[in-house]
């Protein structure tokens, strides 16, 4: 007992050990963020700027400083914090539900739904903030519409069905987006679609990081609070109520969940794929497939990754290279190379 | 604890398996099915584990219906050993073995000391204590049905469904997987299994229940039922049914196919 009871603790603290490690290693890159850029913030500047903010005293560094660190880049880098992290988590709680290495936030239409939201407001020509609301709500009602149509048909898989529901209104949200584009005036709706459907946290405003914050943090709750039982979900429909769980309910609630934290990081970043379908992998590999770390681990890569992507987007050229592209770019290798050297994420 | 089954009719929504099937379980016995694939085994006992709904007559244990019971009570009576088990994430043995606690556990809670020294006392109790660290996905077949076993008795039900047990293991594997009934019978649980040899039935069953297309064609002590005019009409072929003296100074009775 007491020899396995040393051993098992020494691998959990080994496990944890590695969530710490990449705790440090984030906070070493969101100082980083707030130094790179086409105004070079050294790190002395940066602390004293924020220390003088914490302690509400001046400092005598140029003004424009603060500006660019509290106005630009603060919202800039928090943005790709929560949509890193938020994507990851829906993705992490996904790929456990479904038991489905290649489920990711957007198997259930999400991400289509909220682009048609999104273009439908471009198209409308509504401000910023409505066409995210647009994104969130169109969204949330595609994931409900897959919902409704896989309690409709009965008599199959019903996580089969989920994904198929999913698929199908993706395709449909897709042809709509497709037509409204091609209806769009190219001048001035056109690129605006484009950049939208590509991603960016480039015109992300400090009230609706908030706004998409709070969402995000709402949907974590029940991921958190149930992240031993998500477990026994992982196990599969039958033998999770044959070890005494109602299962109808938790995966409403984790679909629930998991799709409310898309759909807000999708209304201010944009279509971003790959991150949520990439990074539990990850995760996964480092610290095993319990959600009680797999879900924290996978949130502080996937912010981290989000937030080096952006970093590149918006330093690498002249002109800003949309998020979408590069996670595109840096994933789908990044993807087949853990393919082809892993047999421990999944079998 | 008691398990009787009173007229019952199981299968799908759009297929029936089985009809008219009543049949009593008494504490501490070991009642084996036996059957050929397709008989309605697994849906039966997917049905006694309200895992499918009845589509007639009832389920009881002690007196008591259980279809309105919660899946958490149903779960605290009565475990699972599914027969195959596709494994997705790498778990390790100890973590899967916990998992059997989900029912003990309050909803928001992990698994406590407590939990941990329960699902360790059933790795010893099937001797696999030593795997506890080893990623279930990695394990031998024989090893990851010991594993299942031993999360169904974390799960300290007085009753264990076991779905062929012992099938895609080979002959060692088997006879572990068996020592590990006996032994479980031993210390009073009750147990319902099937497997898709019947010799299985001799070795550690105390009564046996013969299924074909989900009727009862038989029901009684596995000396007695099993012969070879009942396995001709089980499994549509000639076994001869052959009996031994035992070391112990008692007869055993033995199934041999007849090949020609």
């Amino acid at each position: 007992m007491t020899n396995h009871n040393h051993t098992a603790h020494r691998k959990q603290i080994a496990l944890n050990s590695r969530i710490g490690i990449s705790l440090v290693l984030l906070v070493a890159l969101v100082a980083v963020s707030f130094m790179v850029g086409k105004f070079d913030v050294s790190l002395h500047d940066l602390i004293t700027v924020l220390w003088a903010r914490i302690r509400g005293a001046s400092h005598d560094l140029p003004p424009v400083i603060d500006t660019v660190i509290f106005q630009i880049r603060m919202p800039r880098v928090a943005a790709a914090l929560v949509v890193g992290a938020a994507l990851s988590a829906a993705g992490a709680t996904y790929q456990s539900l479904f038991r489905n290495p290649l489920a990711s936030p957007d198997i259930l239409g999400v991400s289509a739904g909220a682009g048609l939201g999104a273009v439908l407001g471009i198209a409308l020509a509504l401000p910023v903030g409505a066409i995210q609301m647009m994104a969130f709500v169109f969204g949330l009602a595609t994931v409900f519409a897959v919902y409704l149509i896989s309690r409709a048909v009965r008599g199959h898989d019903p996580i089969l069905v989920l994904v198929l529901a999913g698929v199908v209104m993706g395709a449909l949200a897709g042809s709509c987006i497709s037509l409204l584009k091609y209806l769009a005036d190219p001048y001035d709706e056109l690129p605006a679609i484009t950049f939208w459907l590509l991603g960016s946290l480039n015109a992300v405003s400090r009230k609706e990081m908030l706004v998409a914050l709070i969402v995000v943090v709402v949907g974590m709750i029940p991921l958190v609070l149930l992240r031993w039982r998500m477990n026994i979900m992982s196990l599969g429909d039958e033998e999770a109520r044959a070890l005494g769980i109602h299962t109808g309910r938790m995966q409403l609630l984790f679909i629930g969940a998991a799709t409310l934290m898309t759909a807000a990081a999708v209304s201010i970043s944009g279509v971003i794929g790959w991150v949520g379908l990439m990074i539990p992998h990850i995760a996964r590999l480092l610290v095993g497939p319990d959600f009680s770390r797999l879900l924290p681990m996978s949130m502080l890569l996937g912010a981290a990754y989000l937030l080096c992507v952006d970093d590149i987007a918006r330093t690498f050229a002249e002109i800003e290279i949309p998020l979408g592209i590069l996670t595109a770019l840096l994933g789908a290798p990044f993807f087949l190379w853990l393919l082809v050297r892993s047999k421990r994420g999944w079998r | 604890m008691t398990l009787a089954v009173q007229q019952l009719a199981f299968g799908y929504p759009d297929h029936r398996v089985g009809d008219d099937l009543t049949l009593t379980i008494n504490p501490g016995e070991v009642l084996c099915f036996l059957g050929p694939n397709g008989c309605g085994k697994t849906t039966l006992f997917k049905t006694m584990l309200r895992l499918l709904t009845a589509q007639d007559g009832n389920i009881t244990i002690d007196g008591e219906d259980i279809s309105h019971w919660t899946q958490q009570r149903i779960a605290r009576t009565m475990s699972y050993v599914p027969q195959q088990h596709d494994a997705y994430f790498p778990f390790t043995v100890m973590e899967v073995v916990l998992m059997g606690r989900s029912a003990h556990i309050g909803l928001f809670a992990s698994p406590s000391h407590r939990d941990h020294d329960i699902a360790w006392q059933a790795l010893e109790s099937l001797k696999i204590e030593h795997l506890s660290n080893a990623e279930y996905t990695h394990v031998s077949g024989g090893e990851r049905q010991l594993t299942l076993i031993a999360r169904a008795l974390a799960q300290q039900t007085k009753l264990v469904i076991m779905d062929e047990p012992t099938a895609n293991l080979d002959f060692g594997n088997q006879v572990l997987v068996l020592n590990a009934i006996q032994r479980l019978a031993r210390s009073g649980i009750t147990i319902i299994m099937s497997s898709h040899d019947p010799d299985h039935a001799f070795h550690v069953a105390s009564r046996v229940a013969l299924l074909k297309d989900g009727r009862l064609t038989g029901l009684g002590e596995p000396k007695e039922v099993i012969d070879q005019e009942s396995l001709r009409e089980l499994y549509g072929v000639e076994v001869g049914v052959v009996e031994f003296d035992t070391a112990a100074g008692q007869t055993a009775k033995l199934c041999v196919p007849m090949i020609d």
